[in-house]
């Protein structure tokens, strides 16, 4: 019982002389405990597409599922897919609203109707998915760092128990330890069933994360398939605005010149086979 | 606020008659329009002001499906004035149920404010859809400056309504990326009685005031980088140009008004 799109179309002010066509016959599928990333340039239509995952938007042609339920405009199912789907939205720290992390992190839940009883425990089992220390429970969220808002963001859509979340450009103004964190909460989250859409534009994070890959430019999708296929896609053919990583690169170029057999973006990996080359 | 189409502030660009008119030009006479429109309360008069407003229209190359929509966010205010005169006017009684009664007077005049209404919102949606947020500025601040010499502060009045222009769209962005956000977790913001709903929104409202003072403080900060002292020695990139395109349009549209006053001396 995946998530499922299938050729998906969205135009942007119909009608209007700014009217453009965000997304153009999109088809493709996550399972649950799969990491999918969505990579394509600025404009390409990756935020519009996380937006018709949550039933935020709505198909205007084409269909989206989450598991069996198919996405219309029935509030039940509105509801219903909400509940399904988490969506943390880029910076997403900028939807905090309450006093305490506690009252942040419940909102989610107490707006699904989730017994009082219950709430405390999806609350500390929610930061501690994310690494934030039980001390900081009574703490304005709006004084932490923008790294711990993020994880408090990140919480308060895990406390819901989505059976799927999807991230838009969650790394945007991460630091390096920072990125290390989410990109440990996702594999955290992969690893207890949840399906991960990861919407981004960092390929080299993509790559290393994902098990699946989606290419979006302009709208449309130019390439649906699994990691080490999307590797071998980007190596032969250049995307407009996806820069090949580095270390994936150097892996082409030296499989090119028969030095290794295999394309790698781990730089560990590709170590170990130049050594054992050598 | 919080409607799914706003055009208030919204400019649409174009290669157009309209919008390569001097902004002082296009303030005027949508003043002179306001004016005129208030002047006239016969039927024919009005119905001139209609037609008149397709021709306008036609010289913007704005759709006029957008014209139309600059309208929405007034609607409501329309229809219940609207509604006041239609049931609180006397005259001759049309309908009677109960205490409320509809009168022909009540009528005619209900139907005479709503378009009067209509059409100085439209005037006024023209103005803002073919003038930049910029170009309105500049045009205020010339018409504002004659002022400046009695202390008035014309240059810092013209920047707060650009900044604040600049920012409606931003604000409009922002806040529906805040609602999807919420909307996400759960929140439900179309059920329930006026005091739930206002209520649905706190989590609207705190995050947008934390970010319109972070924005505000940014912008101060990257003004004052680029040495803002207000209007005095600022020098314009494009002065503007008062020419025989604003004569034209003057003479036309003055052409027009004196004929609707005419119109309406006749029939009223």
């Amino acid at each position: 019982m995946p998530l499922k799109v299938k050729d998906l179309y969205c135009t942007y002010n119909i009608g209007l002389p700014t009217e453009f066509e965000a997304l153009h016959g999109i088809s493709f599928e996550v399972e649950r405990g799969e990491i999918l990333s969505v990579v394509g340039r600025t404009g390409s239509g990756k935020s519009t597409l996380a937006q018709h995952l949550n039933a935020l938007l709505l198909p205007q042609k084409g269909e989206v599922w989450v598991d069996d339920l198919r996405v219309t405009q029935d509030k039940a199912v509105l509801r219903s897919v909400r509940r399904s789907v988490g969506c943390v939205f880029q910076y997403p720290e900028q939807q905090i609203f309450a006093d305490t992390l506690r009252e942040e992190v419940a909102f989610g839940p107490r707006n699904w109707g989730v017994p009082a009883e219950e709430l405390q425990a999806r609350v500390e089992e929610s930061l501690a998915a994310v690494g934030l220390d039980l001390s900081l429970l009574g703490a304005n969220p709006l004084a932490l760092s923008g790294g711990q808002k993020r994880r408090v963001a990140i919480a308060s859509v895990i406390a819901s128990r989505p059976s799927y979340i999807v991230l838009d450009e969650p790394s945007a103004g991460l630091d390096a330890s920072g990125l290390d964190e989410l990109t440990e909460i996702l594999a955290a989250r992969k690893k207890a069933g949840v399906g991960i859409v990861h919407i981004t534009h960092d390929l080299d994070l993509a790559l290393e994360i994902s098990d699946k890959l989606l290419i979006l430019d302009e709208g449309e999708a130019k390439f649906f398939g699994t990691a080490a296929e999307a590797a071998e896609q980007l190596c032969e053919q250049s995307f407009s605005g996806l820069e090949l990583p580095p270390v994936l690169n150097l892996s082409y170029e030296l499989r090119k010149l028969g030095r290794v057999d295999k394309l790698t973006n781990d730089p560990l990996v590709l170590a170990s086979m130049l050594g054992g080359a050598r | 606020m919080f409607s799914g189409n706003i055009a208030l502030g919204q400019y649409i660009p174009a290669d157009s008659f309209l919008h390569k008119l001097d902004p002082r030009c296009k303030i005027l006479l949508t003043i002179a329009a306001m004016v005129a429109i208030f002047m006239c309360s016969s039927f024919p008069a009005l119905l001139l002001w209609g037609l008149f407003l397709p021709v306008v229209i036609h010289f913007s190359k704005v759709p006029t499906r957008a014209v139309l929509v600059s309208a929405r966010p007034v609607l409501v205010l329309i229809v219940f004035t609207a509604c006041l005169h239609l049931f609180w006017t006397d005259g001759r009684v049309l309908v009677r149920l109960g205490f409320i009664k509809i009168t022909l007077e009540g009528c005619l005049l209900a139907l005479r404010m709503s378009l009067r209404l209509l059409y100085l919102v439209l005037y006024a949606g023209l103005l803002t859809l073919t003038t930049s947020p910029s170009e309105f500025s500049d045009g205020l601040e010339s018409l504002m400056s004659p002022f400046a010499r009695f202390g008035f502060p014309a240059h810092e009045i013209a920047m707060m309504m650009s900044i604040a222009l600049r920012f409606i769209p931003t604000l409009f962005e922002e806040t529906q990326r805040i609602i999807k956000s919420q909307k996400s977790r759960g929140a439900d913001f179309d059920s329930g009685g006026l005091y739930k709903r206002a209520k649905a929104y706190i989590p609207v409202l705190i995050p947008l005031f934390v970010m319109v003072f972070q924005r505000a403080d940014t912008l101060a900060a990257a003004m004052e980088a680029r040495c803002y002292r207000g209007g005095r020695g600022r020098v314009r990139m494009f002065p503007l140009a008062w020419g025989g395109r604003e004569n034209l349009a003057a003479c036309l549209f003055l052409a027009f008004a004196a004929l609707a006053l005419l119109v309406e001396r006749v029939f009223c």
